[in-house]
C-alpha cells in the first residue's frame, strides 16, 4: 500500500472524525437548520456517511490504480 | 398471511437446502480452504456477507425501536460510524489479508499465539470472543422470538420459540460450512434489503410522506430531534466510545474478520469496502424512517408490540410474511456465522489435542445455551446489547493490532495480553453485574481504551526502536 496515498485519504478520514463529533453535526438540543425536511443531526449526519462512503471507493479505487 | 408464509417459507427452505448441498463439497476440503469457503468470495458476495453478519435482526428491529425511543442522533452511532468502519476495512482488512497469507494463518487466535508466542494470549482472544459474543447472538434469539410469540400464526410462546430457534440454528450450523453460510447470508441480506425499504415505503404513504414525518415527530417530542434524545442516552461519550468500538470490529469480531480473509484477492476486498459503505446507508435510512414513523404513531408501546404494529398489522400480507420469513433468515445466517466463527477458532487453535471435536462441540453448546438463557433474561432493547458486545470485544483491539502491525521477529511480550485479560473482567463486571458504566464521569471502555492503546503504542516503538539500533 503506498503510504502517501494513505496518509491523505487517512487525514481526510481524521478530519471528516473531528467533524462528526463536533457542534457543528451534534449540538446539544439543537435541531435547526433544518435541509430536505430533517434535522440539523440527521441531514448533516447523512451528509457526512455519504462523505466517509464516498472517501472510502476513492481511497479503494487509487489504491488499486496505484498498484497496477 | 398464512398461504404466503408456507409459499415463501418453503422457498426458503428449499435455498437452504441447496446451500447445504454445496456445504456437502466442502467436506473433503483442507481445513484451512474449510474455514474460509476455498477463500474465493468475490465482491458481490463478499458485500453480501459482510452486511448481513452485521446487521442482522436488528435491521428491522432493534433500529427502528433504537430511533422511535432515542432519536435521529441514533444515526450518528449507527449510520455515521458503520460507513467509517468502511473505510477501515480498507486499511485492517488489508493488512490482515497481507499479514496472514505472508505467515500462512487463517484463525486469528493461531496467529495471535504465533506473534505473542504464547499460548495465552490465544485463549484470552477466545475467552474474549467467547463472553462477549453471547450477547451479540442472543439479541437474534431474544428478537426473533419475542417477534413470533406476537405476530407469527402458530401461537406459541417466547421461551418455546427461543429453543425453537436455537435447534434449528444449531442443525444448520452442523451440516453447513462456511460457503453454504455465505450463500445463506447473500439471500438474507437481499430479503432484509427488498423488505426495509417495503415496509418504508408503506409507511411513509400512512403517514402523508417523507416532508411530514419530522414535523409530526416535532409535535410528538421535539427531544427526538436532537441529542442526546429524551432519555439522555446519545451524549458525546456514548456516540464517541460507540464509534471506537464499532469501527475496529472487522478486527475484533472473528465472523467479520473471517469474511475479510475469505475474499479471493486483495482488489475484490478493496472493491468490497465502498460496496459495504453503499449498503449500510441503504439498509440505515429506511430504517430510519421506520423509527420516526413509530415515534408518531406508537410512541408509547412496548417493543414487541411496537415490531407487531410495524411489520405485520400495518402491512399487506404478502410483506409480513416475507417479513417473517426474513428475520427467520437473518437470526439464522447471523447466529450460525458466530458459531462457525467461534468453533473454527476453537478447532484450530486445539487441533492438536486428540479431543478437538467433542471440546469444540462443547464449547459450541455452551455458547449457544449460554445465549439462550442471556435471551431468557434479558431485555427487548437490542441495539444495547448489541452495543455490550462490540464495546467488550474492542478491548482486544489494541492487542490485535499491536500483533498485525508488528513485524513477526518483533518481541511483543505478554503484557498486553494480561491486561487486556484483566481490561475484559473490569468491563464485564462493572457493566453486568454493577450496571456501572462511568468512572469519575467518564466511560469505563474509553478509561480502557485509553490504557490498552497507550500501553500497545509504547510496545510498538520500543521495538521499533531495538530493530533499529540492532541493524
Amino acid at each position: 500500500m503506498n503510504k502517501k496515498i494513505w496518509s491523505f485519504y487517512f487525514s481526510i478520514f481524521s478530519l471528516l472524525v473531528i467533524v462528526t463529533f463536533s457542534p457543528l453535526v451534534i449540538p446539544t438540543g439543537v435541531h435547526t437548520p433544518w435541509v430536505l425536511g430533517m434535522p440539523r443531526t440527521l441531514w448533516s449526519g447523512i451528509l457526512l456517511s455519504f462523505l466517509f462512503a464516498i472517501l472510502t471507493g476513492f481511497a479503494a479505487f487509487s489504491i488499486i490504480k496505484k498498484e497496477n | 398471511m398464512l398461504i404466503w408464509l408456507l409459499i415463501f417459507g418453503f422457498i426458503y427452505i428449499l435455498l437452504l437446502s441447496y446451500t447445504s448441498y454445496l456445504a456437502k463439497k466442502e467436506r473433503n476440503l483442507d481445513p484451512k480452504a474449510f474455514a474460509l469457503g476455498g477463500g474465493n468470495l468475490n465482491v458481490f458476495l463478499g458485500v453480501l456477507t459482510y452486511s448481513a453478519t452485521l446487521f442482522s435482526t436488528f435491521t428491522l428491529m432493534g433500529m427502528p425501536n433504537f430511533f422511535r425511543t432515542h432519536g435521529v442522533g441514533a444515526w450518528i452511532f449507527l449510520g455515521v460510524t458503520d460507513v467509517a468502519m468502511a473505510f477501515l476495512i480498507i486499511l485492517f482488512g488489508l493488512k490482515i489479508h497481507k499479514v496472514f497469507q505472508e505467515r500462512n494463518y487463517y484463525s486469528m487466535g493461531v496467529f495471535l499465539k504465533g506473534s505473542y508466542q504464547n499460548k495465552y494470549a490465544s485463549y484470552i482472544f477466545l475467552f474474549g470472543i467467547f463472553i462477549f459474543l453471547i450477547p451479540y447472538a442472543s439479541i437474534q434469539i431474544k428478537g426473533i422470538s419475542s417477534f413470533l410469540a406476537t405476530s407469527a400464526p402458530i401461537k406459541l410462546n417466547e421461551t418455546y420459540w427461543s429453543v425453537i430457534m436455537l435447534a434449528a440454528i444449531l442443525s444448520y450450523s452442523s451440516v453447513g460450512g462456511f460457503k453454504a453460510i455465505v450463500y445463506s447470508d447473500a439471500i438474507q441480506g437481499l430479503i432484509l434489503l427488498i423488505v426495509v425499504w417495503l415496509i418504508c415505503y408503506t409507511c411513509l404513504d400512512h403517514i402523508g410522506g417523507f416532508e411530514n414525518i419530522f414535523i409530526q415527530v416535532k409535535e410528538k417530542n421535539e427531544k427526538l430531534l436532537s441529542i442526546p434524545g429524551p432519555k439522555g442516552l446519545l451524549d458525546f461519550q456514548f456516540l464517541l466510545s460507540s464509534f471506537l468500538s464499532i469501527i475496529i470490529m472487522p478486527i475484533t469480531q472473528p465472523q467479520l474478520t473471517t469474511r475479510l480473509i475469505a475474499m479471493k484477492n486483495r482488489k475484490k476486498l478493496r472493491l468490497m469496502a465502498p460496496s459495504v459503505a453503499f449498503f449500510v446507508i441503504a439498509v440505515i435510512f429506511p430504517a430510519t424512517i421506520l423509527g420516526m414513523y413509530g415515534a408518531v404513531k406508537y410512541p408509547d408501546m412496548t417493543p414487541t408490540d411496537f415490531w407487531n404494529h410495524l411489520l405485520i398489522k400495518d402491512q399487506s400480507a404478502t410483506i409480513g410474511a416475507l417479513t417473517i420469513v426474513g428475520l427467520i433468515a437473518a437470526a439464522m445466517s447471523t447466529t450460525d456465522s458466530q458459531l462457525f466463527a467461534l468453533g473454527n477458532e476453537a478447532t484450530i487453535l486445539l487441533k492438536k489435542d486428540k479431543n478437538v471435536q467433542s471440546k469444540t462441540k462443547i464449547l459450541i453448546f455452551l455458547f449457544a445455551v449460554s445465549s439462550l438463557i442471556f435471551s431468557m433474561f434479558s431485555t427487548d432493547n437490542l441495539v444495547p446489547l448489541a452495543r455490550l458486545s462490540f464495546s467488550g470485544t474492542a478491548i482486544l483491539a489494541p492487542m490485535i493490532l499491536l500483533a498485525i502491525f508488528s513485524e513477526s521477529h518483533h518481541k511483543l511480550g505478554m503484557i498486553l495480553p494480561v491486561l487486556s485479560f484483566i481490561s475484559l473482567f473490569i468491563f464485564l463486571f462493572a457493566c453486568v453485574a454493577y450496571h456501572e458504566t462511568h468512572l469519575g464521569g467518564i466511560r469505563i471502555e474509553l478509561i480502557l481504551y485509553f490504557i490498552l492503546s497507550l500501553v500497545g503504542i509504547l510496545i510498538y516503538y520500543k521495538n521499533k526502536k531495538v530493530h533499529h539500533v540492532l541493524n
